[in-house]
């Protein structure tokens, strides 16, 4: 393994250069983005669990028990947002030498 | 052509198939290091890459526990998408970060990681030491897994003309003969072929269920006519047992060994950025469709135990197949899938096994080509230990197996995602933490409580482990242990 401090490049993990050293930090807005739609993500699956629904008997919903349906739906729109979110997300190649060094 | 000889005939089709990409990765490998063997050279590209991420991440658990877990619990097992969904959203947390770092140290194995991030510290050698033991057994419980599932669907598409038994063996020596011959790449190649068959075998086996009940909305009115409390709401206890699940998995499916490898082994971040995304709708390709395939099952077969329902995938099939040729066929060609996805599974969970037991446990360094063949020779000695007990432990349901083994890894998701992004966590604090969890992960399946309010005791045991990791990594003085260049030069 090469000589770097690990904490250093822990810190700069996300946001390193890329091969042949061009920038490959997303721009401010891709970032902010990410994590409004990994948020919308998160509050999906609180929604696909029926902790708010009382002991009424399910309707049917699109050939489903309604709660099971809502679920399904949670589920394929969160895949969307998700899938979104990895391609707003930059992974450098490496974290160049400078900024693996501890300063 | 009866079924049994159908199957029989494509199952020796299908094995000469995969010899022959055993045969041409062999031709196609650079070296003999273990970069090479395990990683593929770290030349990967979006396409076998996801395929091979898809074909490893759902498995026979997906394909016969899976099932069988939604003909026992009913509807609420629609929880099964969304914690295969919340693997690829944790990855989030750890893969972008992750994967330069590999990359620029040349990581081979997960342990590679704890040896770099801790270099220098008191306590690393055993934190290194106890994460891949940890990392090991679950893989071997994973290898016990799929070798039921592939044993089982044998057996059961070939009409008892191959036995359970030596489906076991026979498909055992098949998977060791090609990941030791062609390593990462026979794998990763196998992976996009099973991945293949996986999809349409399963595409075609919902048409048919969903054809054959008259519709969703039929055969949802069938299961309610067999089991009427199928469709009740789950009472507050099943609903944090749905949350902690969801948790559960996605977090201990991220510290999997051969799903790490792969961040290592992609060509660019940017093909693995891609290969996520992907990834994301393969829950609903997948589980969802084998999640249907369970509930079919409760309107078609009554009665059966709690390992039978294990099985219920195999016995659609049989169903399916008595129907007319043309329907064998295409049964033959689901349960090709079936087989795949559990065989692309088991390779990789080797190959990561002789990898994690070389490098991480033994200490043999990953630039020697010697490692490579040390790896090997662990790998098969592992296979064939694994197979005996899959053959000797055949009444283990799947589901069982699966969380035990989650509760267990999940407890070095700390030396992952929180060493990752919170510089002051410590070795030792982190050491601690784990054998705590460990201990309370142990105790519950040793003392048949493994849940506590619906909650799976191995989570219960990793907020343990997190808060001790975390509290006493704050109480050590800042820097005192932070390593130096020297120190790591020497690790």
């Amino acid at each position: 393994m090469n000589e770097a401090t690990p904490k250093a490049a822990i810190e700069r993990g996300g946001g390193g250069r890329a091969a042949g050293g061009t920038r490959a930090e997303p721009t401010r807005w891709a970032r902010w983005l990410r994590r409004g739609l990994l948020c919308l993500v998160g509050l999906l699956y609180a929604a696909s669990i029926p902790w708010y629904r009382d002991d009424a008997p399910p309707a049917m919903l699109f050939g489903l028990p309604d709660w099971v349906a809502v679920a399904i739906c949670c589920y394929a729109t969160a895949a969307l947002l998700n899938a979104a979110a990895w391609l707003l997300t930059e992974i450098p190649e490496a974290v160049a030498d400078d900024e693996a060094r501890r300063p | 052509m009866t079924l049994e000889w159908l199957g029989i005939a494509g199952l020796i089709a299908y094995l000469a198939v995969l010899i022959g990409i055993a045969l041409a990765a062999r031709r196609a490998r650079q070296s003999e290091s273990p970069a090479d063997h395990f990683l593929a050279g770290r030349g990967l590209g979006v396409f076998v890459l996801f395929l091979t991420l898809y074909a490893t991440g759902y498995s026979g658990n997906s394909l016969l526990g899976y099932p069988g877990q939604a003909y026992r619990q009913g509807f609420t097992w629609v929880m099964a998408t969304g914690f295969m969904l919340a693997i690829v959203v944790v990855f989030h947390a750890l893969a972008p970060r992750l994967r330069p770092i590999a990359v620029r140290e040349g990581f081979v194995t997960p342990g590679d990681w704890v040896r770099f991030r801790f270099a220098g510290e008191p306590g690393n050698r055993a934190l290194l030491f106890a994460v891949s033991a940890l990392m090991a057994l679950a893989l071997a419980s994973f290898l016990f897994g799929q070798l039921k599932a592939m044993g089982e669907l044998t057996e059961q598409f070939t009409g008892g003309a191959i036995s359970y038994e030596w489906g076991v063996v026979l498909l055992a020596g098949m998977i060791l003969f090609y990941e030791t011959v062609g390593g990462m790449r026979a794998v990763a190649w196998t992976d996009a072929l099973q991945g293949i068959l996986m999809l349409v075998g399963l595409g075609a086996l919902l048409h048919w269920l969903l054809a054959d009940s008259g519709g969703l909305g039929s055969l949802t009115g069938r299961i309610l006519a067999v089991r009427p409390g199928a469709a009740d709401l789950p009472d507050a206890r099943e609903q944090i047992h749905w949350c902690s699940t969801i948790a559960l998995i996605g977090l201990a499916s991220v510290v999997y060994p051969h799903a790490i490898q792969r961040i290592y082994a992609a060509r660019s971040g940017r093909a693995l950025r891609n290969a996520f995304a992907l990834m994301s709708f393969m829950p609903l390709a997948t589980t969802w469709v084998v999640t249907l395939i369970g509930f079919a099952a409760i309107a078609r077969f009554q009665g059966l135990g709690e390992v039978e329902a294990d099985r219920v995938m195999p016995l659609l099939l049989g169903e399916w197949a008595r129907e007319g040729l043309g329907l064998s066929i295409a049964a033959m060609i689901v349960f090709l899938g079936a087989l795949a996805a559990i065989m692309s599974t088991a390779d990789s969970v080797l190959l990561s096994l002789g990898s994690v037991a070389a490098e991480d446990l033994f200490g043999r360094s990953h630039r020697e080509a010697g490692t490579t063949r040390f790896g090997k020779r662990i790998a098969a000695a592992m296979m064939v230990g694994t197979a005996l007990l899959a053959i000797g432990a055949r009444n283990v349901t799947l589901w069982g197996v699966i969380e035990l083994k989650m509760e267990l890894l999940v407890q070095s998701v700390p030396v992952f995602l929180i060493a990752i992004h919170w510089r002051r966590f410590r070795a030792r604090p982190a050491l601690i933490g784990l054998v705590f969890g460990v201990g309370i992960a142990i105790g519950g399946a040793v003392s048949g409580s493994n849940r506590i309010s619906g909650v799976q005791i191995g989570l219960i045991g990793l907020a343990g482990n997190a808060a001790i990791a975390c509290i006493g990594s704050l109480l050590q003085p800042r820097g005192a242990s932070a390593p130096s260049d020297a120190a790591r030069g020497t690790q």
